[in-house]
């Protein structure tokens, strides 16, 4: 036995020296600022989803209007169209989805926060990114801040040594504001030459390929109670399609003609869907993307106006 | 209280110091602590389940002793039929009332009359009883066979029916195995401790990793289905695969290593049944305490393959339907034991049933030969179908998903990720399947020194691993 007892002191103590490692290095670097020490995200991507939702909650009668978007929405920083009755904060999180959105959109209700606009941005990641996935995902899994106790899991997580490294603020990185607007702002990331009054260039889309459609059934059904929510409580909903590269569209070909399908089936549902763009692509250019998935603030800024109109 | 959670591993440190340093004097003590611990693990869930338990062992316990005391046959088989009809009717009563009675209702329907179901009641599962009243029905038959003594030492009896160990997902432990041990004095055995520890590490990586993991995959494919193409459903169904056998010898693993704790050996579960090849071995090497059950207490009673061909196809669809009926009141179940029927017939009509009872495949040897992969891979590929009934809500959805799967190709295959889930797990399975108690007993050959840097870091790999799915869940077989 007291052989037995000096090898399970042994396991126990390499288990104990892993976990005070892990604790000491989660406590101190906080990189999802689940345990509330930190504050700033600079080229570090928190636990956007808990932290925005908390802080919206913390600020109930701060906002009344929401942008909820995958990372894309970033870039569309809303709150430009402020007014002295309507306050925007940007929900944008990175792979967000729709059933996510949803269930953020009850929890503030719930917690009495008055909505005027809620405008919905989707892309092909509305049909292809789960929520479920989402589950151990330290970056995206869904934590209720509002009861103050230990998130034990985020102190015992593996180190990461990706994101101990520092990053360097000359080059090209995302500042993820949670705690301000909700916006992304992408710093360095544009070359010294985009005018101003640059313009986009715009390739249509002449793509025919066929292929069948699949169900959308889940989508649709999260879309629809959304609908029939805003309507009971008047609130303005308008769903958002993100416009798309030209590159990212021949890379990702069969996933964005899905999305185009399931656009048309909502758009034959009559659910209120605004599409930039229509049936363009976005030629690539530095000036207006940061990689070929996630638009600048130009474009952010272009689909800011349209929104406007389409709302008038 | 669940094996993966930190309420257990406190509790089984504190009952480790009770066991072995407190109460090891006395042998009536130490089973004395081990009833009242198993209490607590079972109350944890539930405390009004006890009454359950209690109730059964009670009457097991009395109709044990009257059995082994009476020497008239016709009594016997009366106290027999007793214990039965008693353990039948609260597994019946707590687990298939409102199956029978909704599918009264609908078959009522059917017929075209108008029927309410007022008889359905608000009944909760108690955890395990399936596990718990088969125990104690086979220690009765058992008495009634004259293969085993009742004991008349209660506290002792009470403690086999409720060893915490095995108590909510088996392995359903046989008296002849089990109670002996509890009669016994133990003693403390260093090699059986480190092997136990060994085995409670590995389930919990099959439970925690790699279960928990493919467990979101599969409940979204499932639950949303018609939205995916076939090769999302093909993944869905090959997850769910890997998904219920971890999460099903991932628990007989850590029971079995938690009893060698406690100088106890349980039966084995599981012995690889995934590198099978045919059915017949499969069902030799999945769920093995279940399987050796129905056929010593139900398959040879009806006469097994003793009689006619026809008799014994009868008795084989008997067999099979019975086990998928004992799963769950849910239809699904039971198309799920007759697809595993239907595999079973041609095999044991070419009386290849018996084949590969001795040697596991590629035994001793680094790769199976091409035939031997073949034969697992069809093996495997039918088992992988058939589950799609066992986890769909309900017939008609299975049908529909396993239509889908051979349909519907255009979805682009997400989920990919689980793939490295399903390949680990195959592959250390490989490499430990000569071995499934994880004796490791070639390692003895080689130093200490090297052996503990091994441990240790297999224990960090072990502990990383869990780590990084601190949140997981309760385990699919706790329903059954």
């Amino acid at each position: 036995m007291k052989s037995f007892l000096r090898n399970i002191a042994f396991y126990a103590s390499i288990i104990l020296l892993y976990f005070i490692a892990t604790g000491v290095f989660n406590y101190n670097y906080d990189p999802y600022g689940i345990l509330g020490n930190r504050k700033e995200f600079i080229g570090i991507r928190p636990n956007e989803h808990s932290l925005k939702v908390q802080h919206v909650l913390d600020n109930a009668s701060i906002y009344n209007s929401f942008l909820f978007s995958n990372s894309k929405g970033g870039a569309l920083h809303f709150n430009q169209l402020n007014t002295t009755d309507e306050k925007w904060y940007n929900m944008t999180y990175s792979l967000g989805t729709p059933e996510e959105f949803y269930d953020d959109i009850l929890r503030f209700l719930k917690h009495n926060i008055e909505i005027k606009n809620l405008v919905i941005a989707l892309d092909d990641g509305a049909i292809y990114e789960r929520t479920s996935a989402h589950e151990n995902q330290a970056s995206r899994k869904f934590i209720s801040l509002k009861e103050k106790k230990v998130n034990w899991e985020y102190l015992f997580l593996p180190i990461s040594f990706k994101k101990m490294q520092q990053v360097d603020t000359s080059k090209k990185h995302i500042v993820h504001d949670v705690f301000k607007d909700g916006n992304y702002y992408a710093k360095n990331a544009h070359p010294s030459n985009c005018e101003l009054d640059k313009k986009p260039v715009l390739v249509l889309n002449s793509d025919q390929i066929s292929i069948p459609s699949v169900g959308f059934s889940s989508q649709l059904k999260i879309f629809k109670e959304l609908q029939k929510l805003c309507e009971k409580l008047e609130i303005n909903l308008v769903f958002l399609a993100h416009p798309t590269s030209k590159e990212n569209y021949s890379k990702s070909t069969e996933r964005l003609v899905q999305f185009n399908k399931m656009i048309g089936v909502m758009k034959n549902e009559e659910l209120p869907i605004l599409v930039p763009f229509e049936n363009y692509l976005i030629q690539n250019d530095d000036c207006f993307w940061l990689d070929r998935h996630h638009y600048s603030k130009k474009i952010g800024d272009t689909i800011l106006s349209l929104y406007t109109e389409y709302k008038l | 209280m669940l094996f993966n959670s930190i309420e257990f591993l406190v509790f089984l440190v504190l009952f480790f110091v009770g066991y072995w340093f407190v109460f090891h004097s006395k042998l009536k003590w130490q089973n004395a602590f081990l009833l009242i611990a198993s209490y607590v693990f079972y109350g944890w869930w539930d405390y009004r389940f006890l009454t359950l338990i209690l109730l059964s062992t009670l009457v097991d316990y009395y109709i044990g002793l009257a059995l082994y005391k009476s020497k008239k046959e016709r009594e016997r088989k009366l106290l027999l039929w007793g214990s039965i009809l008693f353990n039948l009717s609260i597994l019946g009563f707590f687990k298939y009332f409102n199956f029978f009675v909704d599918s009264w209702v609908d078959l009522t329907h059917a017929l075209g009359y108008e029927t309410q179901s007022t008889w359905s009641l608000q009944i909760i599962l108690p955890v395990g009883i399936s596990f718990y009243t088969f125990q104690t029905m086979s220690y009765t038959i058992d008495i009634y066979r004259n293969n085993l003594k009742p004991t008349s030492d209660f506290i002792s009896f009470a403690t086999f029916v409720a060893f915490f160990p095995q108590l909510v997902a088996g392995p359903i432990e046989r008296a002849t195995n089990l109670l002996p041990q509890i009669l016994q004095k133990r003693n403390f055995n260093k090699e059986k401790a480190i092997q136990g520890l060994r085995l409670i590490a590995w389930g919990l990586v099959k439970k925690v990793v790699i279960a928990d993991t493919l467990a979101l995959k599969v409940d979204d494919i499932f639950n949303n289905y018609t939205d995916f193409g076939g090769g999302v459903l093909w993944l869905g169904a090959l997850y769910f695969a890997i998904q219920i056998y971890c999460d099903f010898s991932g628990y007989s693993d850590m029971a079995i290593g938690v009893s060698k704790l406690l100088g106890i050996e349980l039966k084995s579960n599981f012995k690889f049944p995934y590198f099978s090849r045919n059915i017949g071995e499969f069902w030799r090497r999945w769920h093995i305490s279940l399987s050796t059950w129905f056929r010593d207490y139900v398959y040879i009673p009806l006469g097994g393959s003793r009689g006619s061909k026809w008799l014994s196809l009868r008795n084989i669809f008997i067999i099979f339907l019975v086990s998928g009926f004992w799963h769950g009141a849910n239809f699904t179940f039971i198309v799920w034991g007759a697809i595993h029927a239907a595999l079973f017939v041609p095999i044991y009509l070419l009386g290849r049933n018996r084949k590969h009872t001795k040697t596991s495949v590629a035994q001793h040897k680094m790769l199976p030969s091409f035939i031997e992969l073949l034969q697992m891979l069809s093996t495997f590929l039918a088992v992988v179908l058939a589950w799609v009934f066992f986890r769909s809500k309900n017939v008609t959805q299975a049908i529909d998903y396993l239509t889908l799967m051979f349909t519907s190709f255009d979805f682009p295959p997400i989920y990919k990720s689980g793939l490295y889930s399903v390949g680990a797990l195959l592959l250390i399975d490989w490499i430990f399947k000569d071995d499934e108690r994880l004796r490791f007993s070639k390692l003895k050959k080689y130093d200490k020194r090297f052996i503990r840097v091994g441990e240790a870091f297999c224990i960090l790999i072990v502990v990383y691993l869990v780590s990084l799915n601190l949140s997981s869940g309760q385990f699919i077989y706790f329903q059954f």
